[in-house]
């Protein structure tokens, strides 16, 4: 470890204390006594979001509490085991509607189907299929965000999924699709990104959480420092749930040198897993 | 209208172009190493200093990658020349599908030039370009020589990964999900990629010290700007790993540490079949030469493959004005918009045709050795082929269509002067074939 990674470890490790210590409240204090100026858009002075951002989170498991357990496949040991993490959730609970609820435990228990080929009943994720948002944001992968003048993109490491976020757009979703539509806004130093034109398809994580074709997600990114952003994105579907809720979670930069987003294109990772049964003898 | 307009402009400014670097390709020989031409065009600049080449760039092109034999020594077309071809493709547009005179009157060759079943998804409206091959370099507009080794690699890589027949309606000897190309796996196109046949943009996004090119169909590339060294080993994958930096105005991008698993040919495929990318050098040139126009220029290096490295080049087109008419003929024009490309969430087609593939075998296990099969009809006159099955369900110029007893597996008989020349497939017991009558 150089002394630069190690105090880059180090810093990380403090915050991650100081988050799990009160959860959303203390982020921006810890953080503003950290230092570390927000830093601005030479063209427009709004914060400079361009750069790699991961979530430090378990909200991929689950969005509400849920403690450590262990692998769903016996044979994986702890490689497999779910990591224990705290609702992410204002509140701590989804408000679903009951018959919605029902739905959610359904799918929960449909999630890891336990044998081969493309299982739409299970979560989106284990099918390699682009994770909608806001998931995208806190899988367990980084993703980048490129900011210039009234242009914004993100990619994400996981299956390269990405987004086109049209700034100060009122653009109308013209076909539902798996990531969205996105038309963006600043509110002050407040990136908000209205997100609608979903299809049905994808969870919020892999416990069943999930949403209709209704949904719209407005996201807030906010800089706290040099390195932070507080992340909510508020979830609205009146298909699903009974009244709009919101989730939070720290992004924290990727610091370590010539850090860049690697390959996953999971399709091949799921090719023998989707095609296996189907192959036929080799040729002579 | 507008896309016209923009085409007229194009066409002016680049015959310009080339005139002045009529000479480029002809005067390098074989020793000297291809120089791309530089321009004088300047584009505008980003807030943090660099070209801005950020929009949707179009690279959609009917020019192929070799200079055909029947060209050879022609490098570039006249504009009466041009408008001749345009011509030709517009006359094959209509689809054999619906059942227009012209299709009525086609001959067994024609089906297989028209785009019988394809054609509404390549849009004709092509990036201007004149010449007769991507190639500049060598100047025969040719692929130069392959070393033994590497001919070796591609016979091996053909052999196991036979192609499926493109005059055939169903695929013919697939296997294994990696007999599909990479594309119809929705893994990757190759970098570099040549056009994509239809939705072929790709949007140039630029922040400090990074671009990004998210191409419609498939890659996403994220290529740094600061000088870092490149991934170890094969770290790359299927795209290869990426730097770029400013040459002037021109972007220049280095790629290397491609997986050896890339090595197929595909949709928007720059390199043939069988030939593995481990080992591969590319340079890629983006130079602005207009507003709106980029020449891309690509130099691959592979001594293990190639007995010297060759250039291409294809020019991209900014932010253009699409056009499309639905089927009453009414008109509406729209920006090249990037959409989703949900490849890998749509594909439902891998799974099946594998699976009926399979089936397939196991049939043609169980059948008799005797049966007659659906290749027996070679020969045979419209009026046998009426006496044996009855009308055919439907006739599309040359080709009758009659279905199987499961009612799914549908066979084509071609006919050419009163006699079948052709079955497809050719394979189905007769047995199977329900009379329509």
């Amino acid at each position: 470890m150089t002394r630069r990674t190690r105090r880059a470890f180090l810093f990380a490790s403090l915050t991650v204390l100081m988050i799990v210590s009160g959860l959303t409240g203390p982020i921006e204090q810890s953080a503003h006594a950290q230092g570390g100026a927000i830093p601005r858009t030479t063209w427009d002075r709004k914060p400079d979001l361009n750069g790699i951002w991961q979530a430090l989170s378990t909200a991929n498991w689950d969005l509400e509490d849920h403690e450590g357990g262990p692998s769903p496949v016996f044979v994986t040991g702890v490689w497999g085991a779910t990591l224990p993490g705290m609702s992410v959730v204002e509140g701590g609970k989804i408000p679903y509607k009951p018959e919605a609820l029902a739905k959610r435990d359904e799918n929960r228990k449909n999630a890891l189907p336990g044998k081969p080929g493309r299982n739409l009943n299970a979560d989106p994720e284990l099918n390699c299929f682009l994770p909608g948002v806001p998931r995208a944001t806190y899988l367990p992968h980084p993703f980048q965000i490129f900011q210039s003048p009234n242009r914004m993109w993100m990619v994400y490491q996981f299956s390269y999924a990405r987004r086109e976020i049209f700034m100060n757009g009122k653009s109308e979703a013209p076909i539902d699709s798996w990531m969205g539509w996105s038309n963006a806004r600043w509110e002050g130093d407040t990136l908000v990104i209205d997100v609608r034109g979903f299809n049905d398809q994808t969870w919020f994580d892999r416990a069943g959480n999930y949403h209709s074709d209704a949904l719209h997600v407005v996201e807030r990114y906010r800089m706290i420092d040099r390195d932070h952003i507080l992340y909510e994105a508020t979830i609205e579907d009146p298909n699903v749930f009974t009244r709009p809720w919101t989730i939070s979670l720290p992004l924290y930069r990727r610091i370590e040198k010539n850090v860049q987003l690697l390959q996953f294109r999971c399709q091949e990772y799921v090719e023998e897993f989707f095609y296996g049964e189907f192959v036929s003898p080799p040729r002579e | 209208m507008h896309a016209r307009v923009l085409m007229a402009v194009a066409t002016i400014g680049v015959s310009v172009w080339f005139a002045a670097n009529a000479n480029a390709g002809q005067t390098s020989g074989d020793a000297s190493p291809f120089k791309v031409p530089t321009s004088t065009y300047t584009p505008p600049k980003t807030p943090w200093g660099d070209p801005d080449l950020q929009g949707v760039w179009d690279n959609h092109t009917v020019v192929p990658m070799q200079r055909p034999a029947n060209l050879a020594g022609k490098k570039t077309f006249t504009e009466a020349e041009l408008a001749a071809r345009a011509k030709a493709r517009a006359s094959n547009e209509p689809l054999c599908n619906q059942n227009d005179e012209r299709c009525a009157k086609a001959t067994v060759a024609d089906l297989d030039i028209l785009s019988t079943y394809n054609g509404f998804w390549t849009p004709q409206d092509f990036v201007y370009d004149n010449r007769t091959a991507l190639i500049e370099d060598p100047a025969d507009g040719r692929i130069p020589a392959m070393t033994p080794e590497a001919l070796e690699i591609q016979r091996t890589h053909v052999r196991l990964h036979p192609p499926t027949d493109p005059n055939s309606s169903v695929a013919v000897d697939i296997r294994h999900w990696t007999d599909y190309d990479l594309a119809e796996r929705c893994i990757a196109a190759q970098v570099p990629t040549t056009t994509m046949g239809y939705n072929s943009a790709q949007y140039l996004m630029q922040s400090p010290g990074w671009v990004m090119l998210a191409h419609e169909r498939l890659n996403t590339r994220i290529i740094p700007l600061d000088g870092r060294p490149h991934l170890g080993g094969t770290m790359g994958g299927w795209m290869g790993d990426s730097r770029g930096r400013w040459e002037g105005n021109t972007l220049v991008v280095e790629t290397t540490s491609y997986t050896n698993k890339q090595s197929g040919g595909s949709v928007g495929a720059s390199v043939p079949e069988g030939i593995p990318f481990g080992n591969f050098h590319v340079v890629e040139r983006f130079v602005p030469v207009a507003k709106n126009r980029i020449h891309y220029y690509v130099t691959i290096t592979d001594p293990k493959t190639w007995v010297r490295p060759w250039t291409f080049m294809q020019p991209w087109e900014k932010d253009r004005v699409l056009r499309y008419e639905d089927s009453l003929g009414a008109a509406t024009t729209e920006p090249y918009q990037i959409y989703e490309y949900a490849c890998h969430e749509g594909n439902n087609t891998m799974g099946n045709s594998m699976r009926g593939a399979l089936l397939a075998r196991q049939k043609e296990a169980t059948r008799p050795p005797d049966a007659e099969l659906t290749k027996s009809l070679l020969g045979k006159t419209e009026a046998d082929v009426r006496a044996k099955f009855g009308a055919p369900v439907e006739i599309t110029g040359p080709r009758w269509q009659y279905s199987t007893s499961n009612g799914i597996l549908l066979f084509y008989v071609f006919f050419e002067n009163g006699r079948v020349v052709r079955v497809r497939p050719e394979d189905i017991a007769l047995t199977d074939v329900v009379p329509n009558r």
